[in-house]
């Protein structure tokens, strides 16, 4: 079964008012688009493929838009679409934070964070005023946080995801 | 298809600062024309479908171009061909 329908299956299985419509490409490797509609709310999801779920509720109707958000992982693509269309929260294009600000939105003490991450509340703080760490060690902070950590290197005629890097141990 | 794309393209490059990057997936804030990669096949040959985040793109082989919201199906722009007849004359 492809990832876009494993995020179908959990999302009818988990909220059975909504109207759900799918639109299959004729070439499997073209995205997909999968419409989710619970009372005033919309989401829409992009599959593309090994890129993963793009992510928009109705925040915004401009034309030709990207999606606001990308996700990887089925699972965590369908808890935030589940969290988008139950309490009408909108999607929104990622935005500057520092790492210590992100922790704080998140409602996560630095106590709570050392303790996920298996060190010392002085090390999180320490950690949090570095102005460089390794990609590891940032992948972690930012599962412990709940999200994914995603690498784009962008060039003048193209932009990349770069893969498998940080997915090591610590160094 | 390709005259929209120009059109949508010289719109974004005078009103925005925001560079021409259709290759990005995420949104940068810029509106980017229908992608060959997002067409799809409609119930009548002469018409294709391109779709985007929140609207499907009609076009037919006269050049006629309909504009629909994704959810709802709204119209919210069309234009007929060269001959005069729209996109599902």
């Amino acid at each position: 079964m492809l990832s876009i329908e494993q995020l179908e299956r959990i999302l009818r299985e988990a909220l059975p008012g909504a109207e759900f419509s799918v639109a299959r490409p004729k070439q499997p490797s073209n995205p997909w688009w999968l419409d989710i509609v619970l009372g005033p709310q919309t989401v829409t999801v992009e599959w593309r493929p090994k890129q993963g779920f793009g992510i928009s509720s109705n925040s915004s109707e401009s034309y030709g838009e990207g999606p606001d958000e990308v996700v990887e992982d089925t699972a965590l693509a369908g808890a935030r679409i589940i969290y988008l269309l139950k309490t009408g929260t909108s999607t929104e294009s990622p935005r500057d934070v520092e790492l210590r600000r992100l922790r704080e939105e998140k409602d996560i003490s630095q106590e709570e964070l050392a303790r996920v991450l298996q060190m010392s509340q002085p090390a999180v703080s320490k950690m949090e005023r570095r102005g460089d760490m390794s990609i590891s060690t940032l992948r972690k902070i930012v599962a412990a946080l709940g999200g994914e950590l995603e690498l784009v290197a962008r060039f003048p005629d193209h932009a990349v995801r770069i893969l498998h890097l940080g997915e090591g141990e610590t160094t | 298809m390709l005259k929209l794309a120009e059109t949508l393209t010289e719109v974004e490059d005078e009103l925005t600062s925001i560079p021409n990057h259709p290759e990005n997936w995420r949104s940068d804030g810029r509106m980017y024309p229908p992608q060959e990669d997002y067409r799809f096949e409609t119930s009548r040959s002469d018409v294709v479908e391109y779709r985007s985040r929140k609207h499907s793109t009609y076009v037919r082989s006269n050049g006629a171009i309909e504009i629909r919201k994704a959810v709802g199906k709204t119209v919210e722009f069309e234009k007929p061909g060269a001959d005069g007849r729209k996109v599902w004359e």
